[in-house]
């Protein structure tokens, strides 16, 4: 038990444990709605374009989150823009964001690294260990007002994510619906980034999720499990951050990854001793 | 009890007309069938009154008032969703009541209560803990009947009832509809071919577009009609 209690001695090891216990609630909550909508790549499209907007805000002084946040919704908008005003489908309009987002993300912070000490890396894989107590109260406050949206409105995004039209037709405001979700999403990435990075953001959105989806008959019962998974993926990420010295962003993924994989090839074996289950 | 009232629907979708000047009357108390070829509108009709769709123009009034949509109840195409969805059959009846239990609230008492009832009335009651992605087509459409009940809706729009549904179960839901209809409320469904089962309606709208006949099965279902509103490609297929 040393190993596991030892680290937490140092003031950074409790902050990043607690970071590593909000972002793995965060993320699977929120993901589990882009999963059932089939909207995966979409977080992967928010987390890369977050990138210019924590750049710019950095340029102008301003608070780096609320930037990211920012690019985040807007880069949501210009794809519903794309779709709406051209015969392009919704994945051809999230390559095209994703790629020139991400592209304009890392020109400017390499233009920004030569005269500022602002580390890229730290943004693109994840540094957990390096989380302020602001970051963790921040973090904190989202997480409580994402999870209060999210039970305050749960029948009608349970409603909604299953069946718009159906949704609609009985009269609620899916448009409100669909943008308050994608907040909710850019929020999560947002409050993400230091924990993961943007290029992995998108597996704390989506593994638990998904290997939550495969055990799991109701949307709470994933989120909930989702929670548990991400919770431990993320602390345990980080421990690997620690000992191993890497960075956490790929530490927390292998091991969520690896929880998919022990799970989705256990649930197959099992299938193939009795086909029943 | 009412009478549903179309004006003059004219919908379009990116300048292509696909509706134009639909207008007709929709009795309470009887079974109305929607019918026509392939992209003759039949689901944009069923979108347009319930504003799914913008109207170019047009109007509906339903007992001389403008439709409300709290009035309608919808079934979708059951083949518009994902039935590999993490739910229950009972989350998904329960989805009928999200409206009318407002925001902010759990479902109260009287919602199961209500949800129960639309189960038993679909004979799905033994099914609510099952997750819908183990259901079969049939069971599937019977669930999202049951929905529709449970809100309660003076008024019922299917969209395909009974696409991909075994012979068993379409007869199972022809008969619940006329049940429906029988206790007084607006029934409209689209159906997908002229199979035998519009026998069964009291009302028949055959629709190109434009609205081709309303009457009675007999008189809709002749040969010159269905030729004005499906070609002659329909007489071709018929003698194949």
């Amino acid at each position: 038990m040393g190993w596991l209690l030892e680290p937490l001695q140092f003031e950074f090891m409790q902050q990043a444990v607690l970071m590593a216990v909000l972002v793995g609630t965060l993320g699977p909550v929120v993901g589990s709605y882009l999963l059932v909508q089939r909207l995966a790549l979409l977080g992967d499209v928010i987390s890369h374009t977050v990138l210019p907007g924590l750049a710019i805000a950095f340029w102008l002084g301003g608070n780096i989150y609320v930037g990211a946040f920012v690019a985040g919704v807007l880069s949501t908008l210009l794809m519903a823009g794309i779709e709406r005003f051209s015969r392009l489908k919704a994945d051809t309009a999230m390559g095209i964001v994703l790629s020139g987002g991400f592209a304009l993300g890392i020109t400017l912070i390499t233009l920004l690294q030569k005269h500022n000490r602002i580390d890229l890396s730290h943004f693109l894989f994840g540094n957990i260990l390096s989380v302020t107590r602001g970051e963790v109260i921040a973090t904190g406050v989202v997480t409580l007002v994402v999870l209060g949206v999210i039970r305050l409105f749960y029948k009608e995004l349970l409603f909604y994510t299953f069946d718009p039209l159906g949704a609609a037709a009985a009269g609620l405001p899916v448009n409100h619906l669909h943008w308050g979700l994608m907040m909710l999403v850019a929020l999560t990435v947002v409050m993400s980034l230091k924990a993961v990075g943007v290029v992995l953001v998108i597996a704390l959105l989506v593994t638990p999720a998904a290997t939550a989806y495969l055990v799991c008959q109701q949307l709470h019962q994933v989120m909930l499990t989702g929670i548990a998974i991400g919770v431990l993926g993320s602390v345990g990420g980080m421990y690997l951050s620690y000992y191993l010295n890497i960075p956490s962003g790929p530490g927390i993924v292998l091991l969520l990854t690896g929880f998919f994989v022990v799970v989705w090839l256990g649930l197959n074996l099992t299938k193939g001793i009795n086909p029943s289950l | 009890m009412g009478e549903l009232q179309l004006r003059q629907i004219s919908v379009a979708y990116g300048g292509r007309r696909v509706l134009e000047d639909v207008t007709a009357t929709v009795m309470a108390g009887a079974l109305t069938g929607i019918i026509g070829p392939n992209g003759a509108g039949k689901s944009t009709l069923l979108k347009a009154i319930l504003g799914l769709v913008p109207r170019l123009r047009g109007e509906v009034t339903y007992g001389g008032s403008r439709l409300r949509r709290e009035q309608v109840a919808y079934v979708p195409q059951r083949q518009g969703v994902d039935w590999q969805y993490p739910a229950t059959v009972l989350d998904v009846v329960l989805m009928g009541r999200v409206r009318a239990m407002g925001w902010y609230r759990r479902f109260d008492r009287r919602s199961y209560e209500l949800a129960q009832a639309a189960l038993e009335q679909v004979g799905m009651e033994d099914f609510q803990d099952r997750p819908i992605g183990s259901l079969s087509g049939g069971q599937q459409q019977r669930v999202f009947l049951a929905r529709a009940l449970a809100q309660e809706g003076e008024i019922l729009l299917l969209d395909e009832p009974l696409a991909g549904i075994d012979l068993k179960n379409q007869g199972f839901i022809v008969e619940l509809l006329q049940g429906l209809a029988g206790q007084g409320k607006v029934v409209v469904w689209v159906h997908h071919d002229l199979g035998a089962v519009l026998r069964h309606c009291d009302h028949l709208l055959l629709l190109n577009r434009r609205l081709v006949a309303a009457g009675p099965p007999r008189l809709v279902l002749s040969p010159e009609l269905l030729r004005t509103a499906y070609g002659e490609g329909l007489m071709l297929a018929e003698a194949a």
